[in-house]
């Protein structure tokens, strides 16, 4: 037991070291971290300084701090590893270096700590700026000393590292650009190599296109205006501080912000400005006879993030608020989880009624619904002929919504309430009472005013609490009202007849021709809608959060075990550790989604995950719907890599899933359950790659998953393990 | 059941003041019908057995949160009326073995089946068992067969219990299931409990039928309702779904009727209300309120059904009242025991009315349509429709003297489709041996 937690730590405390080095890049890759350690020890002293930097700094940050996932991802160790290798560059092996290099450590560490506490809670990162100011630090100190190597010597020397003098040919074929490019690569580990430059690129490839198309990007605009100027008025070869802007082209377009033509704009707009930080700082600087180094692409970038993050309207550009490990999953979920999960941080609002009422009215309606009052609604409940009304029409009990039980719509306190309004004769109108009889419930900010109810038919009173589909009264026609309908708003206030509030309605089904389909947010004017009659049945086979594990075996992949788990935040995931695959899953009690993947793809848990990625948890009709995947998920290849580039600025191929449920007879709770889902890939439109599912459970329990794509087949099938509570 | 007749005086109610005639049905004409098909002719509107359906889903669906209707089999079977039942969401309801495999070749899951009755047999529960089909326990000798089956079939019955109980209606009906006031049912429920091989899915009960007051089933909900609570509370088993039978009154006019039955019978939503309304005030626990499952069949389908006859001889009574004779009688019209049925022509007719008493075909002096009913004169030849006749007509007749005649139904299109052939001498003759 023992043995298997070191074994755990030591795998974490690896994995932390390598994610040191790829946070360099704001990347989370391991194996780009191991190159970019190999990297650093083209110059084999400055390199072992910066591991052993970064080895101090982590283990000082995992047994000081109590936060191990952010150490696991470098959070603290990058800081490091700059300052290693600045001290390995700047001074020869000896006392004094082995000395700085714990000292510095140690200051890194402080300062981050310190910057971490001031900056994290206004959303902002501390990038460089423990490196820097240490650094600075050590440098005020050795040039009381013989002991500096001396900055601008370092370059001549190091360059000549001994892989790079097999490549200083490839200098020569490159063009001057590209050179540049790659020197200014290597120069953020301190080294002017092309050969290393060359191999941070490729690994910078790997890891995102988007990353790489923004640095080159940055890079190439800063080289512009530098050729622009003939570099004369400049005076410092570009390539010293040509870094800066591939790093803040990086943060401030892809990484910190969701990569789009605004953020590739702003990448260009801060060109000039940099320019001019970085030398005039510089120029401040020297008076310390300090360098510049990084201070412009920390300065610039947290200034345009403070920015972003003050703006209450941040217009196209949006900061990236769940930072995914590549640019390209940040943006892929943010374009499509934004829209899928929207309903996850809001209060839930269900139509107030049992089964399918037609919107009589809808938002800027033709008659009533208009100015102050234009998102509101009216129901009414047709007949056969679709008229609203048996026989003539000219008794109230001829309606057919007069009478019907009206539903809370979400849970809440009831605010007031009248029901004294009697109700009037069809094509007579109250105007002098408007509301008629009605029920104002409250629910934190939000209120809803449910009105023109039948006379004596409230049941609830004021200060009373409510549940969501409790009856609070019956439809009737009181008040402005010609016809008996039910009116329903959403404000914000708790005055009867205030300004209505725009806000979504939680998924329902509208029926279309004999279909019935999944909707959430604003029913339109004849829509025939309907809440979603909830099957308990389904919403266990679904309900992963009871399960302990589950095993899923195929031929194909093999037998795996997902255990079920929940992240610090909160949110539950099935996770496959001899994979290393993960899926995010929610179950809301109306839907079951699984919000995102990651890990290895040749997996069950991949294929469930496409599988079940959004399932209605309703068996009652028969219903289809549809959703999008991020393109996360696509499938790689060439044309994955186009996608990635472009991207930020033009979609082509989109991954769409389609569910549809079974007959048409009514359920009450079916012991098994099928459901057929789909997944597809199109490109331009055009369909290049699809997969069906037949998914079935038995007795609440999901049994099985087939596969079909093409011609090929195989069958995922599944074991559950509950939690069994033992009383120690 | 066997009264005297006398047709000549009018009762106290009066005679009806003026019928209009029924020209066609579904705007396909009678005549063209009894050309076609011949008479007698049972006639089904496809389009009226939809809107009933939909009309009382309607009712109840808007006051409640799930709501399942099963079709009660023994009302109508016939393949066609079923399966429009079933196009529409219905289940099935059946009460015996042959109505169970009816529902199976009508295509019905086998779990949305509903197995009710007094007098199931082994076979029947173990195809029943075999398919996970809900099984209302009657009886306690069938509680035992069943835990029996369960041992050997290795399996877990999916089992409700028929409750009878008072809902303020005469006569108590106390013959099907477990009484819920004398603590049969609860008894039979915590042997269900502590046998444990089966899952208790629902309550059901059933007060009568052709309920004139809706009161009753707002008293009948409310006890389900609070029995459904107590078992919760007692062992922990929340209930999935509380059927309430049937028994809603059709637009027919029952004999001891002053007024008709259009009239005074209350509508799908004066029911629904009751039970909307009763269990709404149940103390149900969060996502714990049980579906309501209806076996309405009488109200759904008789209004749908017709029959067309000719009319054979004109005759008078001793007493010189007129008796009218028509190729159909109570071979067919079993309901004509109990309803008054509305009788119209089939066509245009003079002003004169007599009261007439309305014989069947067969050589029993019991073969009486209506005792007296007000009609036109009418000769020999000449069409009447009966009106609101199907329900069980079509599952009841007798092959007596007579064989049983064509049932048509005319379709939501308009088209008109043979539902059911005549029976030919064959198919009565085949099934006898010397």
């Amino acid at each position: 037991m023992n043995k298997a937690i070191v074994g755990l730590v030591r795998m974490d405390f690896v994995t932390s070291i390598l994610k040191s080095y790829s946070s360099v890049f704001f990347s989370q890759s391991r194996l780009f971290g191991a190159l970019l350690l190999a990297v650093s020890f083209s110059s084999p002293l400055s390199g072992a300084c910066g591991l052993v930097c970064c080895v101090i700094v982590n283990l000082l940050s995992w047994f000081m701090l109590d936060c191990k996932p952010k150490v696991v991802s470098g959070f603290y160790g990058f800081n490091a590893v700059f300052a290693g290798i600045a001290l390995g560059v700047f001074l020869p092996f000896g006392k004094v270096l082995v000395w700085l290099v714990l000292a510095s450590s140690l200051l890194v560490f402080l300062i981050e700590v310190w910057l971490e506490s001031r900056m994290s809670g206004r959303g902002l990162p501390f990038l460089v700026f423990p490196f820097l100011i240490t650094l600075w630090t050590v440098l005020l100190l050795l040039q009381q000393t013989d002991s500096l190597v001396g900055f601008g010597m370092t370059f001549s020397e190091s360059s000549a590292s001994v892989l790079g003098r097999f490549f200083s040919g490839l200098a020569e074929v490159l063009p001057n650009f590209a050179e540049e490019y790659l020197k200014s690569l290597s120069f953020i580990f301190f080294q002017v190599d092309v050969f290393c430059g060359l191999l941070i690129a490729c690994g910078l490839l790997c890891f995102s296109r988007i990353a790489s198309f923004f640095s080159l990007f940055g890079f190439a605009v800063a080289y512009l205006f530098y050729s622009f100027f003939d570099g004369g008025f400049f005076n410092v070869p570009f390539a010293y501080v040509g870094f800066n802007f591939i790093l803040t082209s990086v943060a401030v377009g892809c990484y910190f912000v969701i990569p789009s033509w605004r953020s590739l704009a702003w990448c260009a707009a801060l060109v000039p400005l940099q320019f001019l930080v970085i030398y005039s700082s510089s120029r401040l600087f020297s008076y310390l006879y300090l360098p510049t180094f990084s201070f412009t692409f920390c300065l610039v970038s947290v200034l345009f993030l403070q920015m972003l993050r003050l703006k209450e309207r941040t217009g196209g550009l949006l900061l990236a608020d769940d930072i995914m490990n590549t640019p390209e999953e940040t943006l892929y979920e943010a374009k499509v989880s934004k829209k899928r999960l929207a309903d996850l941080s809001r209060l839930c609002v269900s139509l107030p009624f049992y089964g399918e009422w037609r919107v009589m009215q809808g938002h800027d309606g033709q008659f009533t619904h208009k100015d102050a009052w234009r998102y509101a609604w009216d129901f009414v409940i047709d007949g056969e002929s679709g008229l609203q009304y048996d026989e003539d029409g000219s008794k109230l009990s001829d309606y057919y919504c007069f009478g019907k039980p009206v539903t809370a719509p979400f849970d809440a306190v009831v605010e007031s309430v009248v029901e004294s309004v009697a109700d009037n004769e069809p094509g007579c109108d109250n105007l002098l009472q408007n509301w008629g009889n009605y029920v104002l419930l409250r629910n934190g900010e939000l209120y809803s005013l449910i009105c023109h109810l039948k006379r004596g038919s409230v049941k609830c009173v004021a200060g009373q609490t409510v549940l969501r589909g409790e009856v609070i009264g019956l439809c009737g026609n009181s008040g402005h009202s010609l016809y008996p309908h039910l009116h329903f708003q959403i404000q914000k206030s708790p005055f009867v007849g205030d300004v209505t509030l725009k806000y979504p309605l939680d998924g329902y089904l509208k029926r279309v021709g004999e279909d019935v389909r999944f909707q959430s947010g604003y029913p339109a004017e004849n829509d025939v809608v309907r809440n979603i009659p909830i099957a308990e049945n389904l919403c266990k086979v679904y309900n992963f959060a009871d399960l302990k594990s589950i095993m899923a075996s195929s031929e194909k992949f093999g037998s795996e075990r997902w255990l079920v788990r929940a992240d610090r935040y909160g949110a539950r995931y099935l996770d496959c550790e001899e994979k290393g695959a993960k899926a995010w899953f929610v179950n809301d009690g109306k839907t079951f989604r699984f919000v995102r993947f990651e890990g290895c793809r040749r997996s069950n848990l991949y294929y469930f995950f496409l599988s079940s990625y959004k399932i209605l948890l309703c068996d009652e009709v028969q219903w289809t719907m549809e959703d999008e995947f991020s393109l996360s998920v696509q499938k790689r290849g060439v044309v994955a890599v186009l996608q990635d580039l472009t991207a930020p600025f033009f979609v082509f191929k989109k991954l769409r899933f389609y569910a549809e449920k079974g007959n048409n007879m009514a359920k009450i709770a079916e012991k098994s359950i099928t459901l057929r889902t789909e997944f597809r890939q199109s490109v331009f439109g055009r369909a290049i790659d699809s997969l069906t599912f037949d998914i079935s459970a038995d007795n609440s329990v999901i049994s099985s998953v087939k596969v079909v794509s093409g011609t090929e087949s195989f069958v995922i099938s599944f074991v559950e393990e509950r939690f069994v509570y033992e009383i120690k | 059941m066997i009264k005297p007749i006398n047709a000549t005086m009018p009762g106290k109610s009066g005679t009806d003041a003026y019928i209009s005639p029924m020209l066609d049905i579904d705007g396909v004409s009678v005549h063209s019908l009894a050309e076609r098909f011949g008479t007698p002719l049972f006639v089904v509107s496809e389009k009226q057995l939809r809107r009933n359906i939909r009309m009382a889903k309607r009712a109840f669906s808007t006051r409640l949160p799930k709501v399942v209707f099963a079709w009660s089999y023994k009302t109508n079977y016939l393949d066609a009326v079923c399966r429009a039942f079933h196009q529409e969401g219905s289940w099935a309801e059946v009460v015996s073995g042959f109505e169970y495999d009816k529902a199976l070749s009508n295509g019905v899951p086998g779990d949305h089946i509903v197995f009710n009755g007094p007098s199931k047999n082994r076979e029947d529960l173990e195809k029943a068992l075999k398919n996970s089909s809900l099984i209302h326990i009657d009886n306690l000798d069938e509680l035992y067969m069943l835990v029996e089956l369960a041992g050997e079939l290795q399996c877990r019955p999916q089992v409700a219990v028929r409750v009878n109980l008072n809902a303020g209606t005469l006569p108590v009906w106390d013959r099907f299931g477990f009484n819920l006031e004398n603590g049969q049912a609860l008894d039979a429920v915590s042997k269900i409990m502590s046998f444990g091989c089966m899952d208790l899915r629902g309550l059901h009960c059933h007060i009568g039928t052709f309920i004139l007051s809706s009161k009753a089933y707002g008293i009948a909900a409310q006890k389900l309702a609070d029995f459904a609570c107590d078992i919760r509370r007692l062992f922990g088993v929340a209930v999935e779904y509380i059927d309430m039978g049937g028994g809603f009154a059709s637009k027919n006019t029952l004999k001891a009727s002053y007024l008709v039955g259009a009239d005074i019978c209350p509508s799908m939503d004066d029911y629904a209300e009751e039970i909307a309304d009763a269990f709404h005030k149940a103390p149900f626990g969060k996502g714990e309120f049980p579906a309501l499952l209806l076996e309405t069949g009488r109200a759904l389908v008789d209004d749908a059904g017709f029959l067309i006859a000719s009319v054979l001889t004109n005759k008078r009574s001793a007493q010189g009242g007129r008796y009218t004779v028509m190729d159909a009688g109570v071979n067919l019209l079993f309901t004509s025991f109990w309803y008054n049925h509305k009788i119209s022509p089939a066509q245009l007719y003079s002003q004169h009315f007599e009261n007439t008493t309305l014989y069947g075909p067969l050589c029993m002096n019991i073969d009486v349509v209506r005792e007296q009913v007000s009609l036109p004169l009418l000769n020999k030849g000449d069409l009447l429709v009966v009106h609101n006749v199907g329900a069980y007509n079509m599952t009841q007749w007798m092959q007596f003297i007579t064989l049983r005649p064509n049932i048509v139904m005319i379709e939501e299109n308009g088209g008109t489709k043979l539902i059911r052939e005549a029976e030919k001498f064959d198919d009565v003759t085949r099934l006898e041996r010397l």
